[in-house]
């Protein structure tokens, strides 16, 4: 009765726990087949049926319900069970009769409503999700999701024996001599560091230079053995009952082997291809790094980068060139230096990460000094390693007193004389004087003003010399010609002006007022000018140039007024101008200098063509440019296949000498597009030994070469009319009616 | 009357009656002994009754009797069923026979008084089966697929050919491919729904040779619903002889004349040095003729390429015999203008031209692709044949002078094309130009067909026009095709074969063997919506012409049965057989 009682209660947790325990393998088993499905593991599946199931367990935990657990469900579910189905657990001879009655009467209601009382479980869920994940494997599964993360597989390959086909034998022979070992080992070179390997496949693709060994032994004796490539037969040679022949790679081609036996029966092979793989120069990029870059001189001078080199068989050695330039123009020098990175290169890695920091302050650059550099990397190959470069990069530190030049051009020195720069200096020096304001003293600036002021007045007078303006600074000017330094330049300037006439000088027409006049006449101009007294007759200059000279000494003489009230800030746009009609001026100059060209005297028209003629003769040449037809057995051998294709006879000795020279034709595109010509190469080679081929062959052939014929270049064509007797009266009467 | 009544042994006539007339007179001589009396009379002509009864037996005479009009049905390809039930229905007695290309429809006796035509008709070579019967042509089904095609089948090497067509009735979506001798697709173009839809495919043509390139229609599941036959003959282009005179090298002339030395043609180019002197440049010539402008020496020549100062400077004399060369022998002149070309006066041509503002043009041909020119444009006139034009604008014409032409283009510095690297676009410029302007040879034999290919066993018509006195024609076997000569022209022959094999026959002429006629012989089974279509046209022409006249009914000779003389013949000779027993 007690083990009835309880049987219920039992009977319930029981089917809870088998409900959870499917719920939590329903999620592992689902998840197991997904696996399998996609990826075919027999062992990755069983794992993740472990796992997940283990997974699953814990966290669903089918053991977990007890009768306890039970008991207090069904109390927590039914009211009618008055919270007393605990009871039942107890044996009912230790409980009161009021607790007996009270059992006797849950165990009836337990009766009836446990039949349909489910556990608390997702057991349905649960086998959803797991079928809905074996459906979703299914779906998967034919799409190999899974190959396209793996690398392919090396497909198992069955040892494919070379297949010799005889043509010309008049008698099928019995039992041709077949092939029993083919071995090709291919030995990379030396610097690559892949083992040498021997292969039974007998399309070769390998790094150029590597070493090929061909091994072929026959069942029977055979009379020679050959290879072809491009029409020329190389022999093997017989050694130890086989077959072998090596060469070293240097081209991609096509090669078949040949044999004859000793009935003189001649076999041949399909066609190989040889794909020589080309070792590639390495690559070099530099990062962080702007191709230019430029450093104040008080700043930290020093670039820093990264290369990045990369290489298809290893890098053998890179390293920095710099060149260092001083100077400009003429005076320009440069030192070239070999600098190492910052770590040592590992020699034979494929991908290496330099890093590397300049200090131009430690290459002995000053302002002004300009730096070029570039890396420079070689690979191993051997012999003659491929070596490459990164692009150039400049760093540059600023020259803080540089000025522009815009005459020069094409002269090569710079022949402005001094004073056309002051202005220049000027405005530098007005402009230095306006960011000293308020450091200095009042005095002190003042005095600099006024001196500018000065300055802006010698700069004014000496413009107006060429105008014809009276100098009140003459004297001042003569001083300084005297000026020791400067006389001393002037000798140099022209160590030969004593023995040279002065007309070879470069400014002989005075495009600009030679100084040195100013230390022998009074007025420099003297020779160029009508009047003295009257500036605007000066004729050294055109109308234009005198305006735009009278503009900028009004500019200057502005300019050198707000100097002198020690304004320089409103100087400055004064001197601004000036300088821009000063270099106006000498841009005129430079077009002035385009002007004198070669200009020829007119031809009178009556002497044209009156020379004396004897000795010119009429004058014949001839020759032949005819094109030359391209491809022209591949041409003969289309139409012959066109006539093979209607199944007009059989391939001739002429045929296969046409095919063979077509299929060297062909040969030569093949290397450069194999996929689309190896294929009818092949059958062409057939062809050239005398296969007697189905039509779809022949089709198949016929297209290719077809298709490799390039296109001819467009060109008139002679049109053929027939001219009758109607079509003549035609014209005629045409013509008549005209 | 007399007309209804004939004999079948008409030409024992004579025999009979000298024989009968015998009989007669030896039969009066038995019977003399009743002379004078009624007997005899009565004798005599029961006797001749009884001879003429063995005449006409022996004679056999027949009647012309009207015959019932019999009505026939005549089903040919692609006849609808409904039709001739309807047909039926009309007319009960309606006799039904079945077309064969190539054969008798009728025996000779059954031959009936009216005919039906259903489906796609008769060949016209088996109308004159029908000659004399009134016929009507009801027609069929309605066509499905290319009914017409048009392309030449004998091209030049570098050529674009053209297949232009009609396709009737087409199917949405399906594709219809060119594909050449190796069944590489050249050219594709996709059908629509349209009833009828013209369709244009092309391609290059590189390779010499006879080919059979093939109009392949594909559904879209890539399935080839029809593969028929386009044999295609071509041949080597051959080169033409130009001359190119000018008062000075120009970059213009360098050009050109390097392109055309190039790609083979043979040039001589006479560039003036100074006064007298010239430079002469051969390119490939084996000879170094002397270039003069008389008609010797220009005869030679397909096109003569002159700058305008040299035409300027050509004497009238030499201006003659040039006018003279282009009128009688075909040559070409295409004159280079220069800026004074347009506004002065115009020697050897007629050309005028009109002020025009652009400075360059762009052709139709070469979008995108401007061409220089001077500010003038050709004058629109009917002598004149634009080259080059863009709308109502020409820049290059030529226009007939006699059997030549003589041509000129506004067009200045085309070789700046080649320095723009325009270099296909110069080619075909200028191709086109020569081409239309050089001397159109004459061969010696020109061969012509209606169609591009013949049908196995049916009759193939060709033409040949050439100056050969009386041409032999033969196959390829040996055997000699009879010809027929045009009435009006007397060098158009033609000749009618009916091919025996397929594939490519040839046809040469006796007395020149290097001129070949080759075409391409296929089974019926090809482009047989195009010979419905044409059967079609000439059914429709032929028998549904109401203009024709009215066919009298047909009669037919009916063989007096000789039973009747027979009995006549035993009645006779019972009764003077029995008379002088009974009597």
């Amino acid at each position: 009765m007690k083990q009835d009682r309880r049987h219920r209660l039992i009977q319930f947790k029981n089917r809870w726990q088998l409900l959870l325990s499917i719920e939590s393998l329903s999620y592992a088993t689902g998840a197991s087949v997904f696996i399998y499905l996609i990826s075919s593991h027999l062992f990755i599946s069983a794992l993740i049926f472990v796992l997940v199931g283990i997974l699953s367990a814990v966290i669903i935990k089918p053991w977990k319900p007890d009768l306890g657990s039970t008991s207090r469900f069904l109390d927590a579910k039914f009211e009618v069970l008055e919270y007393s189905t605990s009871l039942l657990l107890q044996p009912s001879q230790n409980i009161t009769n009021l607790a007996q009655l009270q059992q006797l009467k849950i165990e009836r209601e337990l009766e009836k409503i446990i039949k349909d009382t489910n556990p608390p479980n997702h057991a349905i869920r649960g086998s959803i999700i797991g079928l809905a994940m074996i459906v979703l494997g299914l779906l998967i599964n034919p799409f190999n999701v899974i190959d396209s993360f793996n690398p392919p597989n090396p497909l198992k390959t069955e040892q494919k024996l070379i297949e010799f086909h005889t043509y010309d034998s008049i008698e099928t022979v019995a039992s041709p001599p077949k092939i029993i070992k083919q071995r090709i080992r291919i030995t990379y070179p030396s610097y690559i560091n892949i083992k040498a390997y021997s292969s039974d496949n007998l399309s070769i693709k390998a790094v150029e230079g590597s070493h090929l060994r061909w091994n072929l032994q026959f069942d029977k004796e055979v009379d020679s053995v050959f290879t072809q490539s491009a029409g020329t037969n190389y022999p093997l040679t017989l050694k130890n009952d086989s077959y072998t022949s090596t060469t070293v790679l240097k081209y991609s081609g096509f090669y078949n082997f040949k044999f004859k036996d000793l009935n003189g029966n001649t076999y041949t092979s399909d066609l190989y291809s040889i794909d020589v793989i080309k070792d590639e120069a390495p690559e070099v990029k530099l990062i962080g790094i702007d191709p230019f870059t430029s450093f104040d001189f008080d700043q930290d001078k020093s670039i820093t980068f990264n290369s990045l080199i990369t290489d298809d068989y290893g890098i053998a050695e890179a390293h920095i060139i710099a060149t260092v330039s001083k100077g400009s123009g003429e005076s320009v020098k440069f030192r070239e230096e070999q600098l190492s990175f910052d770590e040592p290169v590992a020699k034979g890695s494929k991908k290496i990460n330099l890093p590397k920091s300049i200090n131009l302050d430690q290459l002995k650059m000053e302002p002004g000094d300009e730096l070029y550099f570039y890396v420079e990397t070689s690979d191993l190959k051997n012999p003659g390693p491929n070596s490459s470069r990164s692009e150039t990069y400049f760093a540059v530190i600023k020259d803080t007193i540089s000025y522009e030049f815009s005459v020069e051009g094409s002269m090569g020195i710079d022949r402005m004389p001094e004073y056309f720069r002051s202005q220049r200096q000027l405005i530098i020096d007005t402009e230095k004087l306006i960011k000293k304001r308020g450091k200095t003293a009042v005095k002190d600036f003042k005095f600099e003003s006024n001196e500018l002021g000065f300055d802006q007045k010698a700069l004014r007078v000496k413009y107006g010399a060429f105008m014809g303006e009276e100098s009140e600074m003459e004297g001042k000017n003569e001083q300084r010609a005297n000026d020791p330094t400067e006389q001393q330049e002037h000798d140099t300037e022209d160590p030969l002006a004593g023995f040279t006439h002065d007309h070879d000088s470069e400014n002989e027409h005075n495009l600009v007022p030679d100084k040195s006049k100013n230390e022998e006449s009074k007025n420099p101009l003297d020779e160029f000018m009508h009047n003295h007294d009257d500036p605007e007759s000066s004729t050294l200059f055109t109308e234009s140039l005198r305006v735009k000279l009278r503009k900028a000494l009004n500019e200057m003489w502005d300019a050198e007024l707000y100097l002198r009230l020690y304004e320089p800030e409103k100087s400055l746009p004064y001197q601004y101008r000036a300088l821009r009609l000063i270099q106006d001026i000498k841009n005129s100059a430079r077009i002035y200098v385009h002007r004198i060209g070669f200009d020829p005297p007119p031809i009178k028209e009556d002497k044209r063509l009156s020379g004396k003629i004897e000795d010119v003769s009429s004058y014949k040449k001839s020759q032949n440019l005819e094109p030359e037809v391209t491809f022209p057995f591949m041409r003969k051998s289309i139409i012959r296949l066109e006539q093979l294709k209607g199944g007009n006879g059989t391939i001739l000795e002429k045929d296969k000498l046409l095919f063979e020279q077509a299929g060297n034709e062909l040969a030569t595109l093949a290397i450069e597009i194999p996929g689309k010509y190896l294929g009818a190469l092949q059958q062409l080679k057939w062809l050239s030994e005398g296969k007697d081929a189905e039509k779809s062959i022949y089709i198949k052939v016929q297209q290719a070469l077809i298709s490799a014929i390039p296109k001819p270049v467009d060109t008139p064509k002679t049109r053929w009319q027939f001219k009758d007797e109607m079509t003549q009266l035609l014209i005629k009467e045409l013509e008549t009616n005209d | 009357m007399i007309d209804r009544f004939s004999f079948v042994n008409m030409n024992w006539i004579w025999t009979i009656l000298i024989i009968a007339i015998f009989i007669w007179l030896v039969f009066a001589w038995k019977e003399r002994a009743h002379y004078g009396s009624s007997k005899f009379i009565i004798h005599l002509g029961v006797s001749f009754i009884a001879i003429s009864s063995l005449v006409l037996m022996a004679l056999q005479p027949q009647i012309h009797v009207k015959k019932d009009t019999q009505v026939v049905v005549v089903l040919t390809e692609g006849y609808d069923q409904e039709q001739l039930d309807s047909l039926k229905t009309t007319n009960q007695k309606l006799a039904v026979y079945p077309y064969r290309i190539g054969e008798a429809i009728f025996d000779t006796d059954k031959i009936p008084s009216s005919v039906f035509i259903l489906g796609h008709g008769i060949r016209s070579f088996d109308h004159w089966q029908l000659e004399n019967i009134s016929t009507l042509y009801l027609g069929g089904k309605e066509l499905k697929g290319i009914t017409q095609l048009n392309y030449g089948y004998y091209q030049t090497k570098g050529n674009r050919i053209q297949f232009n067509g009609t396709y009737q009735n087409p199917t949405k979506n399906n594709r219809l491919l060119l594909e050449g001798p190796g069944g590489r697709p050249l050219d594709s173009l996709t059908l629509t729904d349209e009833r009828t839809q013209l369709f244009d495919l092309s391609t290059d043509l590189n390779v010499i040779g006879n080919f059979n390139y093939h109009l392949v229609e594909k559904d879209s599941l890539e399935t080839v619903l029809s593969k028929d036959i386009l044999p295609l003959t071509i041949v080597e282009k051959s080169p033409l002889k130009i001359l190119i005179l000018n008062d000075f090298p120009t970059f213009e002339s360098k050009y050109l004349k390097n392109y055309l030395a190039e790609t083979g043609h043979e040039i001589v180019v006479k560039n003036q040095l100074t006064t007298a002197r010239y430079k002469y440049e051969y390119f490939n010539m084996t000879s170094k003729p002397i270039i003069e402008i008389t008609q010797e020496k220009l005869k030679i020549f397909d096109l003569l390429i002159i700058d305008t100062k040299s035409l300027k400077a050509l004497s009238n004399r030499q201006l003659t015999t040039l006018k003279n060369v282009v009128k009688e022998l075909g040559m070409g002149i295409l004159i280079q203008p220069d800026a004074n070309y347009f506004s002065s006066k115009k020697l050897l041509s007629s050309f005028k031209f009109d002020p025009e503002k652009s400075k360059d043009a762009v052709l139709k041909a070469y979008p995108k692709q401007n061409i220089k020119k001077y500010l003038y444009q050709f004058k629109n006139d009917f002598s004149i044949q634009p080259i080059h034009r863009s709308g109502s604008k020409i820049w290059s014409a030529y226009e007939r002078v006699g059997s030549g032409r003589v041509g000129s283009t506004v067009f200045q510095n085309t070789f700046e094309l080649i320095l723009n690297g325009r270099t296909k676009t110069y080619h075909s410029f200028w191709s086109e130009i020569i081409e239309k302007i050089s001397k159109r040879k004459t061969p010696l034999v020109q061969w012509s067909a209606s169609h591009n290919f013949a049908y196995q066993n049916q009759p193939f018509e060709f033409e040949l026009r050439t100056t050969i006195p009386n041409p032999i024609v033969e196959s390829s076997e040996g055997y000699s095709i009879p010809l027929q000569r045009d009435i009006h022209v007397k060098s158009l022959w033609k000749g009618k074969v009916y091919p025996r094999d397929t594939g490519w026959q040839q046809h040469y002429v006796n007395q020149d063997s290097t001129a070949v006629f080759r075409y391409y012989v296929t089974d019926s089974s090809q482009w047989k919506s195009i010979s419905n279509f044409n059967t079609i046209k000439s059914n429709k022409k032929i028998f549904n012409d109401t203009s024709k006249p009215e066919i009298s009914p047909r009669t037919t000779l009916k063989l007096v049965n000789p039973l009747w003389f027979f009995v006549i013949f035993i009645f006779c000779s019972g009764y003077l057989w029995l008379e002088p027993k009974l009597l």
